[in-house]
């Protein structure tokens, strides 16, 4: 039996983050990484640019093929962690071999979440979560010579980049959202309205208020797929996708004692509720800025960071981890879209809404007793990241509040003194910052 | 090859300073740099009468009195690279540099919206960032050589 | 009214080198250079164009050339360009005609004419790279004489500053160059063992770390005088005049009183700072002394008093009379010292030159049996070490560097300090500016040109086989003449080449 310092089950982001966060402490100390997916770790968010066909797969690899060797990472990728004994410090997978670990880390992602509606199961009927959806995506349209219209079951980030890969593929879209608005998690109204724009002018149609009931074989036009909505309406298809966002997927943590609730319970230090385990991405609960309450943020930085972190307390360095808030930047059909933070006012008030528009371009803030929360940002978004770092360093923004509308906004709108801090990479809470 | 593990321990890591106090807002930084990621390598060719204009990887903000260059710093842990979605972004584990490789980078502007000094530069026509790098083969970076009043300083 | 003055100077712009980065334009606080976005051309306004060459400086592809307006009038010995312009100037502007820096006349430089020795045969010179050379200089009142055993003076009787080169820093005030430039000036001083001036205009806040290397002026407006200023320095320095400027007071215009000018001056923001011509409670040497023994009771007696006047046609007098008064210093500023702002004709006619004054002074307190009294410092247009070298064989003790001290910052003699504007940084308020000058950088060529200047020195001394400065003051044996008038020779008190 083979047993390492560190074993690391998950080959994404939020393992690669460990194994450079290990790695950043201690040289030395054995590492193996357990995949589920076969292969070197891939940028999964380009599966897109995949599914479109801009990117092959070995263009859309996460990290040059040098990097397991590089790092002396065993690589056991194809396989999955069936079964974690806790007291014995071993993990079992599907190939049957059973590994030693003195540090665990889970990364085991999110699984897509698919409603219980009538024929999901049908050909034809997909998510889009993984390498394995695009390519599988790819070979049914090409065996149904292209295809002519798909219909993609939720207006969130998966379902807005899906969408622009099939409208470079030719398709039709048609694009059914629960709610009344695009990107309704990471996106004020306001700004959703305006990126509702680009897509219609785009040629995607949207659907609000409306979700898929069921899926029967087509009976118009040739199309393999009658995708049943709520409202009665029934929409003839190639395809449909399914992406209305992914659950954690705590069964393995669970099923081992482990605390989990939302997502598997970690500290600040990544640390489960056993000594010696760890957990990062969007498996796992983190602390949210805001609330301080666990929940999964299923962000890329937050993965990676998340496991940086992970990282380097497994190899015995202290670090804490405090991000724990939304952030997503996109640029769908060449226009760029970002947030983080808090990006619509929780109920009860207190919040305030700043917006600008200008030229093709929109900013709305969210500021409460003076401090960022959130920002939506479209078009010009150069500096945003400074926004990024004034919620995260909780500072009052008192006086130049106006000009982070600004779209030419930068460090020179700040006063002095927080440039000089931005400057020295003090931004964070946890970085003794005198912003705060 | 550098051990993966000296990571951290790179020794003296080389970052550019900046010192507004002493920037006089003559944005000859923007210039040389564009012109040192020209392939000429040279001011007048790669801003001769005629030619599209580069772009440099430091750009000159300015307000009244006070003005300063905008460039990467960095950073030791620098979240450009956490959030890099695609592996453009890297850390150089022996000079403590942080790199872009363009050929990699798609895009989707997760560095920018990480960058707490919004030093990236989104360059809308190649679909790209671009940031500072240092540049490689020069003893000085073009910038802190050419700026008139040491504004821009290297240290170790 | 059309001004029928034509431009001083034309801009010549290479097309084949221009990037368009627009560094000139933005670089050029008189507004010289304009960009035309929709031609994208640019031109220049030469009428504005005062010759400072920072356009030049900076311009990355060195496409640009600033000379003099070739255009010219009839030639006329008479009537010189200058004189048509000055004439046109004041038909146009009804008033004085105002400059700044320091005479530009082809007054004769008595420096060009004296020539150093050099030790041949009879005796050896020196290699100052081999062995000691001292430049270290004390400065104040030296004791009569010192009793046997007695290792060196009182220094209640006889406070002494060290410098280690006999090269000073002139009297510069803040509000008339920038925070920047005197910030440098403290900084090389502090940095190679010497002293700057504060001038009338007070220490800023800034720099009251720097009080161990500032002499510190008591001028007619008493800007900035308090206990705490006396006292926070090296020297006490009253200024009678300048060598720019004799008998003429300063103006600090309104605009440059800003804040941080106004606070170290101690006036309200935005008036005009009026230095008086006059010292009005100094009409004689008798209230003369009564101020330096005032500032001596402020200061306790630990710091030497000096007396600052322009050379004019009487300085041997009243310099006797400034030692009998008590002052431990006099500097005299011959007529081609420097200023932030002064007439032009008072400028380039009032006073003589320092080196006639300098002689006369020397020789006069030899005379009097009182040199010791006070150290003898020079000032006025020093342009390099062999000036300076010749002054202290003519008796100066050290000799103050303004106008030098300037151009190593980066000055390049414009002439438009009184202006408000120096696209230098350094006689200047306007912050964006000031900010050009970068303390970092010119203090490190002040630095510099002080060593410079003293390794010169050094490489003299040693040729005449001397090794310390102490030993050439006042040796005017060392220096011939060439060139010059008997009564020339006589001020002068050296010998004709070959004699």
């Amino acid at each position: 039996m083979e047993a390492y310092r560190y074993l690391i089950i998950g080959n994404s982001t939020g393992g690669i983050g460990t194994v450079e966060g290990i790695r950043a402490v201690d040289p030395e100390g054995s590492i193996a990484v357990i995949g589920e997916e076969t292969g070197p770790a891939y940028a999964r968010p380009l599966i897109s640019e995949l599914l479109s066909g801009e990117k092959t797969q070995e263009e859309i690899f996460y990290r040059p093929s040098r990097f397991y060797p590089e790092n002396r990472v065993d690589l056991f990728a194809g396989t999955r962690a069936e079964e974690i004994d806790i007291s014995g410090r071993l993990v079992r997978t599907g190939d049957g071999k059973t590994r030693g670990w003195e540090k665990l880390l889970l990364a085991v992602g999110g699984a897509p979440i698919v409603p219980e509606f009538e024929g999901r199961e049908r050909p034809g009927v997909f998510t889009f979560t993984t390498r394995e959806d695009a390519l599988q995506i790819r070979e049914y349209l090409r065996k149904r010579g292209g295809g002519k219209r798909v219909v993609i079951l939720g207006g969130g980030l998966i379902g807005l980049k899906a969408a622009e890969a099939f409208r470079a593929r030719g398709l039709e879209v048609v694009m059914v959202e629960l709610q009344d608005r695009v990107l309704a998690p990471v996106l004020d109204p306001a700004s959703s309205r305006w990126l509702e724009n680009v897509l219609s002018r785009e040629g995607i149609s949207l659907r609000f208020q409306e979700t898929v009931t069921g899926v029967r074989p087509g009976r118009t036009g040739g199309f393999p797929l009658s995708v049943e909505l709520k409202s009665g309406d029934s929409l003839p298809a190639d395809l449909l996708l399914v992406a209305i966002g992914v659950r954690p997927r705590v069964e393995l943590a669970r099923a081992s004692g482990l605390q989990a609730d939302r997502g598997i319970m970690v500290n600040p230090r990544m640390e489960t509720s056993t000594a010696g385990i760890f957990s990062c991405g969007d498996a796992a609960g983190i602390g949210d800025f805001f609330t301080g309450g666990n929940r999964p943020i299923p962000v890329w930085i937050n993965a990676y960071w998340g496991g940086r972190v992970a990282g380097m307390n497994m190899a015995g360095e202290e670090r804490e981890y405090e991000m724990g808030m939304m952030m997503n930047a996109l640029r769908i059909f060449g226009k760029p879209v970002l947030s983080a933070g808090m990006v619509n006012p929780p109920a009860g008030g207190g919040v305030e809404v700043l917006q600008g528009e200008e030229k093709g371009s929109r900013r709305a803030l969210l500021v409460r007793d003076g401090r960022l929360l959130g920002f939506s940002i479209l078009g010009e978004i150069q500096s945003a990241g400074i926004l990024a770092a004034l919620i995260r360093s909780g500072a009052e923004i008192g006086e130049f509040r106006p000009r982070l509308l600004k779209p030419d906004f930068s460090l020179l709108d700040l006063p002095r003194g927080f440039r000089e801090e931005l400057r020295e990479g003090r931004w964070n809470r946890s970085e003794k910052s005198s912003l705060a | 090859m550098k051990k993966a593990g000296e990571m951290k321990r790179t020794g003296a890591v080389r970052k550019i300073q900046i010192r507004e106090e002493a920037c006089i807002g003559c944005h000859l930084c923007e210039f040389y740099c564009a012109a040192e990621h020209h392939p000429s390598k040279d001011l007048l060719k790669a801003f001769g009468p005629g030619r599209e204009r580069p772009r440099g990887r430091v750009r000159v903000v300015e307000e009244g009195p006070v003005s300063f260059a905008l460039v990467c710093r960095h950073c030791d842990e620098p979240l450009c690279v956490f959030a890099c979605v695609s592996g453009a972004m890297e850390r150089d584990l022996e000079t403590g540099k942080v790199i872009h490789d363009p050929e990699r980078c798609v895009g989707c502007l997760s560095c920018i919206l990480a960058c707490a000094n919004g030093t990236i530069l989104w360059d809308e026509k190649r679909g790209v960032v671009a940031k500072c790098d240092l540049c490689p083969g020069r003893e000085v970076p073009a910038c802190v050589a050419g700026c008139p009043n040491e504004a821009l300083i290297l240290t170790e | 009214m059309k001004s029928y003055l034509p431009p001083e100077f034309i801009v010549e712009r290479r097309e084949d080198r221009c990037i368009r980065c627009l560094t000139c334009v933005r670089q050029c606080g008189f507004e010289t250079h304009v960009y035309d976005a929709e031609e994208n051309s640019l031109l220049s306004r030469e009428e504005l164009c005062v010759g400072c060459l920072r356009c030049v400086t900076l311009c990355p592809t060195r496409a640009l050339t600033v000379r003099t307006n070739p255009s010219e009038s009839r030639p006329n010995a008479n009537w010189t360009r200058e004189h048509l312009r000055d004439v046109c100037r004041q038909a146009e502007s009804g008033g004085v005609i105002l400059t700044g820096s320091g005479n530009d006349k082809p007054i004769r430089s008595y420096w060009d004419h004296l020539f150093l020795n050099a030790s041949q045969v009879t005796n050896p010179s020196i290699d100052p790279l081999r062995e000691p050379m001292e430049l270290r200089t004390y400065l104040g009142r030296k004791p009569d004489a010192l009793e046997p055993g007695e290792g060196r003076a009182r220094e209640s009787e006889c406070p002494n500053v060290r410098i280690e080169t006999p090269l000073l820093f002139s009297a510069m005030s803040f509000g008339a160059i920038s925070l920047q430039a005197m910030q440098s000036l403290a900084r090389a001083a502090s940095e190679y063992g010497t002293l700057f001036n504060t001038g009338e205009g007070g220490l800023p806040a800034e720099l009251v770390d720097y009080g161990k290397v500032a002499i510190v002026q008591c001028a007619s407006g008493r800007f900035g005088v308090n206990w705490e200023y006396l006292n926070n320095s090296a020297i006490v320095e009253i200024k009678i005049g300048q060598g720019a400027k004799p008998g003429i007071g300063g103006h600090l215009p309104g605009e440059k009183v800003l804040a941080k000018v106004a606070e170290t001056r101690m006036i309200p923001v935005g008036t005009d700072a009026l230095s008086p011509a006059p010292q009005h409670d100094i009409y004689s040497i008798e209230d003369l002394s009564m101020l330096i023994y005032a500032l001596k009771e402020a200061t306790s007696y630990r710091k030497p008093i000096s007396v600052k006047i322009a050379a004019v046609h009487n300085a041997a007098a009243i310099a006797s009379g400034m030692v009998r008064a008590g002052a431990d210093m006099i500097v005299i500023d011959g007529i081609r010292g420097g200023t932030g702002a002064a007439p032009k004709l008072i400028r380039d006619h009032v006073g003589i030159p320092i080196e006639l004054a300098l002689a006369a002074v020397d020789t006069r307190l030899r005379e009097e049996g009182i040199r010791n009294w006070a150290s003898l410092v020079a000032a006025g247009g020093f342009r390099s070490a062999a000036d300076v070298i010749k002054a202290i064989a003519l008796g100066a003790d050290a000799v103050y560097l303004g106008t030098a001290a300037l151009v190593a910052m980066g000055c390049t003699i414009c002439q438009k300090c009184y202006t408000g504007i120096c696209n230098w940084g350094i006689c200047t308020n306007r912050p964006e500016l000031a900010k050009r000058l970068n303390p970092d950088v010119a203090a490190r060529r002040l630095v510099k040109l002080l060593r410079g200047w003293s390794l010169d020195i050094k490489e003299i001394l040693g040729g005449m086989g001397v090794n310390a400065i102490e030993s050439l003051r006042g040796n005017r044996l060392q220096l011939r003449g060439v060139g010059l008038e008997e009564w020339e020779l006589r001020v002068l008190g050296v010998k004709g080449a070959g004699e």
